[in-house]
């Protein structure tokens, strides 16, 4: 399609950016109408959390797992690979953490008041599922190995 | 002398930021990165967004919010109102309860996805120089608004259904509603520039083979126009098709994790981190889920002794005490309860006065709209409701004094609540104290 002199970019892309901005502009409008200017830094807070914190911690994690397997795998002539072992249980867990933080942290503090419900202990039932994880994963380990 | 040095410094810096780290080719090594995995993981999202995207507008349409009142939660939407003057159907029965409970359990499954998605497209974010000309420059700027969006969009989602109060309900509703439109607006574009993209990614490999390939025969994607696929890969530590099962199986299990409490009581033990799944103890008639407790409503006991009485407004007015209420033909509905946040309750057995025959009463046949109040103080979006014609007219829609063949309990009502089919748990108010039929709309 021609690019636009200039622009950079066909027609349609030009028809696009400009639905989307009028779009987000009259929503933020409204929405800024009513809350506070503050919570627009929640966007961009959310990528840099994701970005430069939560992505560069568990790239390293994984590396440093990973290396480790390497280095068993050059010294061992058998091995079975159970990195994935580890990354599955893990991954799991912790986007159930991610979800459930709330709850598990105890931070939810009038929950009772509302629901009429004991204060269970999420962070309980959260470390159970975890081992739940991690042992189906060690089981499915053993019988592969053998 | 010193200005000049200090521009042409930091002219070598930018100079040099494609030779530093992320900005390096080879600093990323994994061998899956490539178009066919980025495309695979937009797939999906473009599949669940839309979805979670239409039924949370199914929520919104089912307020009723040109009812007005508590009904409408994002008052000044303007334009964004489009939705406005739809009539909620109140069949089947469990409709709100099959859409809410989606928009809960797939918002809930988007968040491995959206994970994954990135993970799989991070070194494409390292471009630079950062944009080739003005449109490619606003096309990026505008991530901002998909990838900001779709965090804000599931964190507040979560935070709310989980009573983590940092902010009020009022705010939830406006953060909630003007945030998805926020994010819709850049998602549009982004697919509008991205499809094709897509579409080719998908088609370079047929899917069922690249799922069906083992660690050993994964091998990097060829080199490609993009950054995605790595200059120096490592070797394959997972195939390509069990990555993806990483990823797919945290979105199952946060979703068989989350259903239960959408399912009613008999799945309560699967729902284990689910905040509202457990029912209060006992197999009483009034043990079954309960949204909020009297004492959170501040009923006091005289409020609802026998000093209390219904007022009932049309043509008429009329206070009626309970036992003019069960003197009235008493009918029963089995209907569940279906809160916002996702959970409900099986059908229960709820008895009481249909609402049509309390308009006839109030001498108001066919009345267009009704307005219901509560005794409960506190949230002012729990103590109003309005309902339409259609709501009234239904014949399960009851005024319920019994449920399960026992008295409400105080925490579900008593004396009178609202029962109405395939209607937010909220619109059904308890601890009503007066319904008001109006002529008009």
């Amino acid at each position: 399609m021609k690019k636009i002199p200039y622009y950079g970019r066909s027609l349609v892309h030009l028809l696009g950016v400009l639905f989307c901005y009028a779009l987000v502009t009259y929503a933020a409008i409204k929405l800024f109408g009513n809350v506070s200017l503050w919570v627009a830094l929640a966007f961009p807070a959310g990528i840099a959390v994701h970005d430069f914190i939560l992505f560069p911690l568990y790239r390293k994690a994984d590396q440093v797992v990973v290396d480790y397997q390497m280095k068993q795998q050059k010294q061992e002539k058998k091995y079975v690979l159970w990195l994935n072992h580890l990354r599955i249980p893990v991954v799991i867990s912790f986007i159930l953490l991610l979800c459930y933080f709330p709850l598990i942290l105890r931070l939810s503090s009038n929950r009772e008041l509302y629901t009429g419900l004991a204060p269970d202990s999420y962070l309980y039932r959260w470390l159970l599922v975890t081992a739940a994880l991690c042992a189906g994963s060690a089981v499915a380990y053993f019988i592969r190995k053998r | 002398m010193a200005e000049n040095k200090k521009s042409d410094s930091l002219k070598k810096e930018l100079e040099d930021i494609p030779t530093k780290g992320p900005f390096r080719r080879d600093y990323w090594h994994s061998p899956l990165r490539g178009p066919w995995l980025a495309s695979f993981m937009s797939l999906m999202l473009l599949i669940v967004i839309p979805i979670v995207f239409i039924t949370g507008l199914i929520d919104h349409i089912a307020w009723n919010p040109d009812l007005g009142g508590t009904n409408n939660r994002t008052p000044d939407m303007g334009l964004l109102g489009f939705l406005l003057g739809i009539e909620w159907p109140t069949r089947p029965i469990w409709l709100y309860r099959l859409t809410e409970g989606i928009h809960i359990v797939l918002g809930l499954a988007l968040l491995p996805l959206v994970l994954g998605k990135l993970w799989a497209i991070m070194p494409s974010l390292y471009k630079w120089p950062l944009a080739d000309s003005p449109a490619h420059a606003l096309e990026r700027i505008s991530l901002l608004f998909v990838k900001g969006g779709v965090f804000f969009q599931i964190f507040t989602g979560l935070i709310y259904i989980q009573n983590f109060i940092i902010f009020s309900n009022a705010t939830f509703n406006e953060l909630h509603f003007y945030g998805s439109w926020m994010f819709m607006g850049g998602l549009a574009l982004h697919v509008l520039v991205k499809f094709s993209e897509m579409v080719k990614g998908l088609k370079a490999r047929p899917i069922d083979d690249e799922l069906s390939k083992s660690r050993q025969e994964t091998e990097p994607e060829p080199e490609e126009k993009g950054r995605l696929v790595s200059t120096d890969p490592d070797p394959p530590t997972i195939s390509r098709g069990g990555a993806i099962a990483i990823i797919g199986g945290s979105s199952f299990v946060l979703m068989a994790l989350a259903i239960g409490q959408t399912l009613g009581e008999r799945w309560s033990w699967l729902a284990i981190l689910s905040p509202r799944a457990q029912a209060p103890p006992g197999n009483g008639p009034n043990d079954f889920r309960i949204n909020k407790t009297a004492k959170k409503a501040n009923i006091t006991p005289e409020q609802v002794g026998p000093g209390w009485r219904l007022e009932l407004i049309g043509k008429t007015s009329q206070r009626l005490s309970r036992e003019d209420l069960l003197a009235m033909p008493q009918y029963t509905s089995s209907l569940p309860i279906a809160c916002l946040e996702g959970w409900s309750t099986g059908n229960q057995s709820w008895q009481g006065v249909r609402l049509r025959e309390l308009a006839e009463r109030a001498g108001m046949p066919q009345a267009a709209k009704v307005l219901f109040e509560s005794l409960e103080t506190g949230e002012e979006i729990a103590n109003k409701s309005f309902m339409r014609q259609n709501q009234i007219q239904d014949p399960l829609s009851l005024l319920a004094l019994r449920v399960n063949g026992a008295d409400l309990s105080l925490d579900h009502g008593y004396p009178a609540r609202v029962i109405v089919p395939a209607t937010p748990g909220n619109r059904n108010t308890k601890w009503v104290y007066r319904i008001t039929f109006m002529e008009e709309v």
